[in-house]
């Protein structure tokens, strides 16, 4: 439970930062929250209109969240015996992260880390503004990152060093929250979905009472529907988990709407580029998290001004022809398409900063890969 | 009935065992093949790879063609379905030599085309128009699809129905190929089944667009079938549905621009589409269903410069449809109630399939009528039974094929009362059911 709410935090709080860059979207979306995390968001979101001040130092409080949250959780991950994870680990967590960027000299974060640098959305409490980064430097990247999402429908995150094969299954897992949730195929993130899910759960438990007809709406919100969706993603996570162990996976494409060959809309996160290594040599994944989602917001290359109507995710993964996945269906045939605008998000890893680890299967070419199907689709639902 | 092997159906990806060994280069090959058509069979053979199967497409040609090397002498249409060969057991499902006659044939010496298929098991995407949510304006299945699979084979239809139409859209496409001046000699990319219903055009449309994105397979890496809903196209505004149409055609069009796809366009029941005209004079109809008819033959004169698409239409009513509709048909194609000779093989796969569910028990070798009428309809005690399957389909003429395919069911549900029965008592219950099929038919010929 407690680790539940805690994920649950997590991209919940990203939406934050996500508000303050577009602030105007949280407006609508707010409408559409149920439960009682709907006041401390209007709160937050009344706080930004009112002075400059109080909202930066909202932000900073929950970026400091944020912070915690994200490392709270890999700590579990990594850990899981560690259990609920105290104040002591979670601090432990940013402490070890900070602590790897200070063992680079200063330009590599100057380029890779602009996230950390400028905004005070993400940076830890530890770290200081590094004197040489100068902030005008920092809000140039930005500017680029957002010129690149809107003319090329392209974002590029890179990482100052290896990550690792979990870290990568992780990016595309939360990516896919994300979209589902920005493109509105869920009607509050994944993790406030799990979270009132099982305090559904809890209450009927208590009640011992039956279902009653007319109940789903007017909890407003489609309790059956919202169950088979959460399966549906839980295990469609669970085998990409499964799938990133046994295959390197280059490309991943999500797919709004349509069919396979003429989507509405395709994501297609690129990882031809990210440099593998062992856990003791990569960056932990919190970290990367953070700084993509930070790319990602700032892109603001998800919310699109176009609204989308309800409809049906696939996700094709490509990757070793001899793979044996079972879950997924080879699709040998498929194309990527291209008649449909797709937004690209490219993450690579700094070479020259990995000091000798191989991504030697990294660099070569990609013959031997197929695509691969998600045999089920996950259904959007608003209510 | 196949004798005739359409040079335009041999041309397209032809492989020849002696000729090369090289995959890439059947297509180059076009042109000597239309020479050698003429003297040389060719064999169609359908490979059905499992879907799970990653091999690649090259090596399972190879295995195929080794396994067609070791046993070439086949008995007209054959299918294999175990491999004593591994990597054939994993990858591949079945290895059919289609649609040939029934006679042996000495691979060797055909003109051997394999054709590699998997099939695609998710069910129909539907298409919808921005306007109306609801309702799905037409559902798009990808070839080839699981759903369709063995449609092509249950058909039966005398006359060569089939391999008709399935050269005319080979023909099609050969002549798109060789870029034929459209102006000079017109075709339109439209075929209109028609006939009483029951008779199975609406599942010959499924079937033939499924063989042909297996048959085109190296030409199209993929098939789409596009099934209108016809009645989704009328508006409930006035002047909105001919904009309906326009849509429609226009979500179709980006289906088409992809010149990798062969798509295929079903109009199911296309007399509501396209009604004929001149009835609106007499005021029954509104002036919006005229817009639609017209819309509709405009979208279509725009579609036919597309090489890689194939309109199919049915309808049960052909007086109803538009002059004007029926003229842009290429092919108008009359499906009738089946012959004796049709009905007797509709039962006999129906036989077929009771026999290996194992609810006809012991299992009997039934005769063809080939062999039958070979026997000269003599009785002896190998042809008995199935001289009396003979006497029950010359008692069924006059039935559909939907009630000939429902017919042992209903034999079964109603005369017999085991759950396994012998081919004697099953033909007596059969007989019995066509019996009581015609009777109620003349009961609702009488009461109205």
């Amino acid at each position: 439970m407690a680790e539940g709410k805690i994920k649950e935090g997590l991209i919940e709080r990203l939406e934050e930062i996500n508000a303050i860059t577009n602030n105007l979207k949280l407006k609508s979306k707010s409408g559409l929250l149920s439960s009682q995390e709907i006041d401390m968001r209007i709160e937050c979101h009344t706080e930004c209109n009112v002075t400059e001040e109080p909202a930066a130092a909202g932000t900073r409080r929950q970026s400091r969240e944020i912070e915690r949250t994200t490392s709270g959780t890999m700590t579990q991950n990594s850990c899981k015996a560690k259990g609920p994870s105290s104040d002591d680990s979670k601090c432990k967590g940013t402490v070890v992260i900070t602590g790897d960027k200070e063992n680079y000299n200063s330009t590599d974060i100057l380029e890779c880390e602009p996230s950390s640098v400028d905004s005070p959305t993400t940076i830890p409490d530890s770290t200081s503004p590094d004197p040489l980064n100068p902030t005008e430097h920092a809000e140039a990247e930005d500017a680029e990152t957002v010129r690149r999402a809107r003319e090329e429908g392209r974002v590029d995150v890179v990482f100052p060093r290896p990550v690792t094969q979990d870290g990568c299954c992780r990016f595309v897992g939360e990516i896919l929250k994300c979209i589902l949730y920005q493109r509105q195929q869920l009607p509050m993130t994944y993790e406030q979905l799990v979270f009132s899910q099982r305090r559904r759960q809890a209450v009927m438990e208590n009640e011992v009472v039956g279902w009653r007809p007319g109940e789903s709406t007017a909890a407003g919100l489609d309790w059956r529907r919202c169950q088979r969706t959460l399966l549906d993603l839980d295990e469609l996570l669970q085998q990409l988990d499964l799938l990133f162990s046994l295959s390197l996976v280059p490309r991943v494409l999500l797919l709004l709407g349509g069919s396979p060959q003429l989507p509405n809309e395709v994501y297609e996160v690129n990882m031809e580029r990210v440099v593998l290594a062992g856990s003791d040599r990569s960056l932990r994944a919190s970290a990367c998290l953070r700084q993509l989602f930070r790319t990602l917001f700032v892109a603001d290359l998800l919310s699109d001004t176009k609204p989308v109507r309800l409809t049906t995710t696939t996700v094709m993964v490509l990757a070793h022809r001899d793979c044996g996945a079972a879950w997924f269906r080879p699709r040998l045939e498929f194309k990527v398409p291209t008649r449909v605008k797709s937004k690209i998000i490219g993450l690579s890893c700094n070479q020259s900063t990995d000091g000798g680890s191989t991504g030697g299967e990294g660099q070569s070419e990609w013959q031997d890969y197929v695509w691969f199907q998600a045999p089920l689709a996950i259904k959007g639902f608003n209510k | 009935m196949n004798a005739i092997v359409n040079p335009a159906l041999n041309s397209i990806g032809n492989y020849k065992p002696s000729v090369t060994q090289n995959m890439e280069a059947d297509r180059m090959e076009e042109g000597d093949l239309k020479q050698n058509s003429i003297d040389v069979n060719t064999v169609h053979v359908e490979v059905h790879i499992k879907s799970n199967s990653t091999a690649k497409r090259s090596e399972v040609k190879t295995h195929v063609l080794t396994l067609l090397n070791r046993h070439c002498m086949v008995l007209g249409v054959y299918r294999w379905t175990e491999f004593d060969e591994d990597f054939l057991t994993k990858h591949v499902q079945s290895v059919a030599i289609v649609d040939a006659e029934r006679k042996p044939i000495d691979l060797k010496s055909c003109c051997l085309s394999v054709h590699l298929f998997t099939l695609n098991e998710d069910g129909p995407c539907t298409l919808t128009l921005e306007e109306d949510q609801e309702l799905p304006a037409a559902n798009h299945w990808l070839l080839p699809a699981a759903e369709f699979h063995g449609i092509w084979e249950s058909l039966v239809y005398d006359n060569g129905v089939k391999t008709q139409l399935l050269d005319y859209v080979s023909t099609t496409i050969y002549f798109s190929d060789k870029n034929v001046n459209s102006n000079l000699i017109s075709w339109n990319r439209v075929v209109l089944l028609h006939g009483p219903p029951g008779t199975g055009k609406t599942s010959l449309c499924k079937a033939l667009a499924q063989k042909l994105s297996i048959r085109l397979s190296k030409r199209y890496s993929y098939g789409q079938f596009v099934e209108i809903n016809s009645h989704s196209l009328f508006s409930k505004w006035f002047s909105e549905s001919g904009k309906l149409v326009t849509k429609m055609f226009q979500k179709i069009q980006q289906l088409i621009d992809d010149k990798e796809a062969l798509v295929f366009v079903l109009i199911d029941e296309v007399e509501s589409l396209t009604a004929a005209r001149n009835a609106s004079q007499a005021g029954t109809e509104p002036s919006d269903a005229i817009r639609v008819v017209n819309s509709v033959l405009t979208q279509l004169d725009q579609i036919k410069r597309h090489s890689n698409v194939v309109i199919l239409t049915t309808s049960n009513v052909t007086e109803k449809i538009d002059l004007a509709f029926v003229d842009r048909a290429d092919i108008k194609q009359y499906i009738g109630l089946p012959s004796a000779e049709g009905i007797f093989n509709i039962y006999l796969s129906c036989l077929e399939e009771l026999m290996k569910c194992q609810i006809i028990c012991p299992r009997q070798q039934l005769l063809t009528m080939f062999e039958l009428e070979t026997m000269g309809f003599r009785k002896c005690n190998v042809s008995e039974l199935s001289l009396v399957l003979r006497n029950i389909s010359i008692k069924s003429i006059g039935l559909s094929g939907r009630a000939l395919r429902k017919l042992p069911f209903l034999a079964h549900a109603l005369f017999v009362k085991s759950p396994t029965v012998s081919l004697e008592a099953f033909l007596g219950a059969m007989e019995l059911a066509v019996d009581k099929q015609m009777e109620e038919s003349a009961n609702l010929l009488n009461a109205v």
